[in-house]
């Protein structure tokens, strides 16, 4: 474990090392307000104290943490009976016909049946990631060979130790991959959501400063937002390092 | 006492078993030996639950099969282990699934890895063991419980060949202790004659029994050499060939 944090730690600081490397250059390059030196920007963090970031953060936390675990949940009871013979008859060609529709395009019937507020933009996000879980489990669960719960039918398992055993470990593997490409998407259409209707949001928050042309904040938020999104990226990390240590 | 009737299983149009009828005394262990696709597995498959479309009867004490309430052991040629359980998260599976005490049981799953040396293998993955300590595990598993039967699916075809009589050698004595009732399916001659009390031969398509022969040298760890194992063998691989061609 404590090699584990020390690795990621490593991570922690080589990635947006990167990221100060190349926004250097690129500050140096274009040479214009609307690009802000990136120390200007670091310095100018604790400033963020000011403008309430803490509540923005916490409000933007609250939904994404909402939303995928309601993705999550859907995505494993939709995707095991879309494995199940039966149940994906009818199942499967609604997923196919469903999934390529342009999710954000329904942004508007979201907002009009689910008001302005979180509900909304929990939805948003959730419609978007839950599909990929969906296709996942169910693929996942397919795979499983069936000589996996022939010693557990002979000891008289009954179904719901089975998907105990066996269904439910075997798709949380899958849940759990799924989720690390899902996040920045997440994170992404958080910050649209937070777009319209709100007064608190990493999201907001950025889009004012927008507003207000000050830039050098709007990167401090930017770099807020990705910091939360690079933290849960490591969490999901640590969590597959714990659950799925059998995988090593 | 496990009783088979007038056994009959079909695929579609492909029939796999045919009139199958045997009788596995109390106490007795039966190998079951025949070509690849003669039946075999169909068979154990048919005991262990995972088939249910056959015809005929079987009755284990003159009863409908229970698997809830029987104790019925699977070791398969793939280890039946989860991968995602520990060593000891796999011995106790079994307990966990007939919804025993896991405490009542502290000095079994003490003495059952001690017996199958595996103490301080307890926190491994499967993944993290080699074919041997696999096979050990599910044996492990298999006789955490008190056995009312006993199925072994090519249990030992994955070892090379001094793992597989040192295995073979191991699970006869965990087994010969409470002797349950005990059916293992195999392709080799030798491992069919080394195990097998009795020995039922399967050949065809549709699978029927072709011979049941008493096997005297069963179970000694030095019958493997003596001629008489070896005239068994050569009478076993003569009576296949006879029956079905080639082997």
């Amino acid at each position: 474990m404590g090699y584990l944090l020390i690795s990621k730690l490593k991570s922690f600081i080589l990635g947006p090392a990167l990221v100060g490397i190349i926004w250097y250059f690129a500050y140096w390059i274009i040479d214009r307000n609307v690009m802000p030196n990136p120390f200007l920007v670091l310095s100018a963090l604790p400033d963020l104290l000011e403008h309430n970031v803490i509540s923005h953060l916490a409000h933007s936390l609250y939904r994404i943490f909402l939303a995928l675990s309601l993705s999550m949940i859907i995505g494993l009871i939709v995707g095991l009976a879309a494995a199940d013979k039966n149940l994906s008859k009818i199942l499967t060609p609604f997923i196919y016909f469903t999934y390529p529709i342009p999710r954000v395009a329904l942004l508007p019937v979201v907002m009009l049946v689910f008001g302005l507020r979180d509900v909304s933009k929990i939805i948003m996000i959730t419609l978007i990631v839950v599909y990929p879980i969906i296709i996942v489990v169910r693929d996942s669960v397919k795979d499983i060979p069936k000589e996996t719960y022939s010693s557990l039918i002979c000891l008289g398992a009954s179904k719901f130790q089975m998907f105990l055993f066996v269904t439910l470990p075997w798709a949380v593997s899958g849940i759990l991959s799924t989720l690390r490409i899902s996040l920045g998407t997440a994170v992404a259409i958080l910050f649209f959501t937070e777009a319209y209707g709100t007064r608190y949001g990493m999201g907001f928050f950025i889009l004012d400063m927008w507003q207000r042309i000050n830039y050098v904040l709007m990167f401090a938020g930017i770099v807020v937002l990705s910091m939360t999104g690079f933290i849960l990226f490591v969490f999901i990390d640590v969590l597959e390092e714990v659950l799925l240590r059998w995988k090593k | 006492m496990l009783t088979i009737e007038n056994l009959n299983l079909s695929y579609g149009n492909f029939q796999a078993l045919i009139n199958v009828n045997l009788t596995l005394h109390s106490g007795d262990i039966y190998a079951i030996i025949g070509p690849s696709g003669c039946g075999k597995s169909s068979l154990l498959n048919i005991l262990a639950g995972n088939v249910n479309n056959y015809s005929g009867t079987v009755l284990l004490d003159r009863q409908k099969i229970s698997y809830r309430k029987k104790n019925i052991g699977l070791i398969a040629q793939d280890y039946g282990l989860l991968p995602w359980k520990t060593v000891h998260g796999n011995i106790i599976l079994p307990l966990k699934i007939k919804k025993l005490n896991i405490s009542d049981f502290k000095d079994k799953i003490g003495y059952i890895k001690e017996r199958l040396q595996l103490t301080g293998l307890e926190n491994r993955y499967p993944n993290q063991l080699s074919g041997g300590q696999k096979q050990r595990v599910a044996i492990a598993k298999t006789f955490i419980m008190e056995l009312d039967l006993l199925l072994m699916d090519e249990s030992f075809s994955a070892l090379d060949a001094i793992t597989r009589e040192q295995t073979q050698e191991l699970f006869l004595d965990v087994r010969n202790e409470k002797k349950p009732i005990t059916l293992f399916v195999t392709h080799s001659i030798d491992e069919a004659v080394f195990l097998g009390k009795k020995i039922v031969i399967l050949s065809g398509v549709p699978g029927s029994i072709t011979a049941i022969i008493d096997n005297p040298t069963y179970g000694k760890s030095d019958s493997r050499k003596t001629t008489e194992f070896l005239d068994i063998c050569t009478g076993i691989r003569d009576l296949i060939k006879k029956e079905w061609g080639t082997y």
